[in-house]
């Protein structure tokens, strides 16, 4: 009755993972994308990896490790952004590369790299425990959760800071939660693609939204049936044809953008001509 | 409404009596090691249950568990207005809880039944008994009537009852588990609630009254605003800003009445957008106060009362984003968290949309509109929230002619019909001249403030204002 693959306890829960990851990564990348925020993820998740990083070197759960790193980078971030002590971009690279150095420095004192590590950098969404889908579901319920009640204020910050303040929103504080909820979808999404590739799933399925959609709301919804396409289409590329699964769904993702654009250049050409 | 003192009472009682327990309990578990009863009351709760009670029993543990409670507590802090206000005080609660519990298992020993020592106290216990007390209390101060209130009041105990429960079942913990657990959760969750009512009660702390009145009562509000004493709407004194080391405004003192039109007018770099700021809160005074509806903009809550339309957005015409989205983001101020919108509110949109012209333009991307069309839509963005202020910063710049005679036709009917009270910075001396009731002329100083005629009938001030001989040409925009 079930596909073969669904027979699995491994490929069910990986789907699970996947698709909780795929329903959070473009519900705050469709805030972060206008913003020209889409490095803040790649930020966070070196951030990510140095707290991985730590996690191994203390023998503590790399998850976890993982989590606490990368919330206090989120702060840090924010602070220095909004402070405007360093521009955005700037603060975003101090970041990058203060996390990755970390991540190295710690690694060579772990004594090199290990299966752990390697999994967390290119994704094992294969090997996710029962536990890893309770987490998930958990961060993801708390992402969910926190875009529900201020999707409004959070679309009016994305659309202009100035009118979010005259209409009462607070921005600072909203910031700090936007990109606090990045770190936690960060931590979430690097257990499926891995590190080096989890902005990808925050930044494609929006862009690919933002393509083929006329309102904000619909763009949400593409975007996140998109990704959860990808997710989908990449589980079962990667079982069937042995693949790295985080590869897999990111270069779906990839695949489905080029499509959407395609066919939207070809949709304008069309009216152009008509 | 509710006074400080009508909500201290009890629930600092509570409060106390909930600390007091903790401190007891845990006095006593630190020297006892278990309490008397705890072998007797677990066998006589596990004894009778069967395997499909245990079951439940499993699920019933969950509500304790954090993947549960987080989410719980986003939404309780969301739909309780004192959530809101205070919300980085209650999302403090459950993580300090937390590691009230670790530290106290670290220091009596975290073990389990088989052993003498207890693992005091039970996180689940301590979660839920937090949350529970957390939404006893802020339910309770939104005044449901009694029949709600003891609704909520019974779940939120029942989930203390069933998850202590549960651990005891689980045979996870002794009953004392439990009992500490509760100590605890009530302990941190009161204390919270303890100093909010204390800071509720202080006088300087007072929160401002901003009730979530919907837009379409905004105007029978203004009504009974109407009746109060007419205070300033805006009243700068002595405000300076610096950018860096220059001096962009210098001594500014303006007041703002109900029913003023006020125009301000001035050279380019003269600092009217600057001022609009610093009036707005969007920029802080170098020095000198502001006060935006007699309070500092930082400490307004009732930013509905306000509509404002800057000089330029930064619209991303790239972003997916309806005109209809657009003119409906001006209602963020007057509704609540997770409230839909209503057929009033989207009636109000359309009516907005009608007035600036752009009827019928609701489904169409910002992006897909030209830089005039885009400044109508954030007027009406402006204007849908019916606001008793509205300010508006060199708001015709790429507006044609034919829409500009339009745009100062409605400013007309809101200012004379609606007695909305407007602040326009222009360029153009000759129209705001004729439009508004109150001119200000700035070059970092206040030049000249009142009535135009004033103005334009003595040459040397606009001499002054804009350091040459000017000619004033009235036109018909």
């Amino acid at each position: 009755m079930w596909p073969e693959l669904l027979e699995y306890g491994f490929m069910q829960r990986a789907l699970a993972a996947g698709a909780v990851t795929a329903l959070i990564c473009p519900t705050i990348g469709v805030y972060l994308v206008p913003r020209r925020l889409s490095l803040i993820a790649d930020t966070l998740a070196h951030v990510a990896l140095a707290g991985v990083a730590l996690g191994l070197f203390l023998g503590t759960s790399p998850v976890l490790g993982a989590l606490v790193v990368t919330l206090a980078g989120a702060v840090g971030i924010e602070q220095l952004r909004a402070r405007g002590t360093l521009a955005g971009d700037a603060s975003l690279a101090v970041f990058l590369s203060g996390g990755f150095a970390l991540a190295v420095v710690l690694i060579s004192l772990a004594r090199g790299f290990n299966a752990d590590l390697f999994a967390v950098l290119f994704g094992s969404i294969l090997t996710v425990s029962p536990t890893d889908v309770w987490m998930i579901l958990g961060l993801g319920a708390v992402v969910g959760a926190a875009v529900a009640v201020f999707h409004r204020q959070l679309l009016l910050v994305t659309l202009d800071e100035d009118l979010a303040r005259t209409s009462g929103v607070r921005v600072n504080a909203l910031n700090l939660m936007l990109t606090l909820l990045t770190a936690l979808t960060t931590v979430v999404a690097m257990r499926m693609v891995g590190v080096l590739l989890v902005s990808a799933m925050i930044v494609i399925p929006t862009l690919t939204g933002f393509a083929l959609a006329a309102s904000f709301r619909q763009a949400l919804v593409i975007a996140v049936a998109m990704a959860l396409l990808s997710v989908v289409a990449g589980l079962i590329a990667a079982y069937y044809l042995s693949l790295a699964a985080g590869g897999a769904i990111v270069l779906t993702a990839l695949l489905v953008f080029a499509a959407a654009s395609l066919s939207r250049g070809l949709l304008r050409a069309r009216r152009r001509h008509a | 409404m509710e006074t400080a003192n009508e909500c201290r009472g009890p629930w600092r009682t509570a409060c106390l009596a909930a600390l007091v327990a903790l401190a007891t309990l845990s006095g006593l578990v630190l020297m006892a090691g278990v309490l008397p009863l705890d072998g007797a009351v677990r066998s006589a709760i596990v004894g009778q249950a069967s395997p499909a009670v245990e079951t439940v029993i499993r699920w019933l543990n969950y509500g304790g568990a954090w993947q549960f409670l987080l989410p719980a507590m986003v939404v309780l802090v969301a739909v309780s207005p004192d959530g809101r206000r205070h919300w980085w005080l209650w999302a403090c609660v459950l993580p300090l809880g937390a590691l009230a519990e670790g530290a106290l298992k670290e220091l009596v020993g975290r073990t389990r039944p088989e052993s003498p020592a207890m693992g005091f106290p039970s996180g689940h216990v301590a979660a839920a008994s937090a949350f529970a007390v957390l939404v006893i209390y802020l339910v309770g101060r939104m005044r449901p009537g009694p029949g709600p209130r003891r609704v909520v009041t019974g779940a939120a105990l029942a989930l203390i009852a069933f998850v202590g429960l549960a651990r005891v079942m689980l045979r996870a913990h002794w009953p004392s588990d439990v009992l500490g657990g509760l100590a605890l959760g009530v302990g941190v969750a009161a204390a919270a609630a303890w100093w909010h009512t204390a800071r509720l009660a202080s006088p300087s702390r007072a929160p401002s009254p901003a009730p979530a009145v919907p837009a379409c009562e905004a105007a029978e509000e203004r009504g009974r605003a109407a009746g109060r004493a007419r205070l300033p709407l805006v009243e700068l004194s002595g405000v300076a800003y610096r950018y860096r080391e220059a001096p962009v405004l210098e001594g500014i003192d303006l007041r703002v009445m109900p029913g003023d039109f006020l125009g301000i007018i001035g050279p380019n770099g003269s600092g009217k957008t600057t001022l609009l700021r610093v009036m707005l809160g969007l920029l802080p005074p170098t020095r000198g106060t502001v006060r935006l509806f007699g309070q500092a903009p930082a400490a307004l809550g009732e930013w509905r009362r306000l509509g404002y339309v800057p000089q330029k957005t930064a619209l991303d015409t790239g972003l997916p984003i309806t005109v209809t989205e657009v003119v409906s983001s001006g209602l963020v101020a007057a509704m609540a968290a997770l409230a839909r919108r209503s057929p009033a509110d989207r009636r109000r949109v359309a009516e907005a949309l009608e007035r600036v012209g752009m009827r019928g333009h609701g489904p169409v991307r910002i992006g897909d509109l030209s830089a005039g069309q885009q400044q109508r839509v954030l007027i009406a963005r402006a204007l849908v929230s019916d606001p008793e202020l509205l300010i508006l910063d060199e708001p015709t710049g790429g507006v044609d002619p034919e829409a500009q005679t339009s745009f100062y036709a409605l400013l007309r009917h809101l200012h004379r019909e609606r007695d909305v009270t407007l602040i326009l910075v222009s360029h153009d001396i000759g129209v705001v001249a004729r439009e508004v009731t109150q001119l200000a002329c700035l070059n970092h100083r206040l030049v000249f403030h009142g009535r135009p005629a004033d103005f334009l009938g003595d040459p040397a001030l606009l001499t002054a204002l804009y350091g040459a001989p000017v000619d004033v040409v009235e036109h018909d925009h």
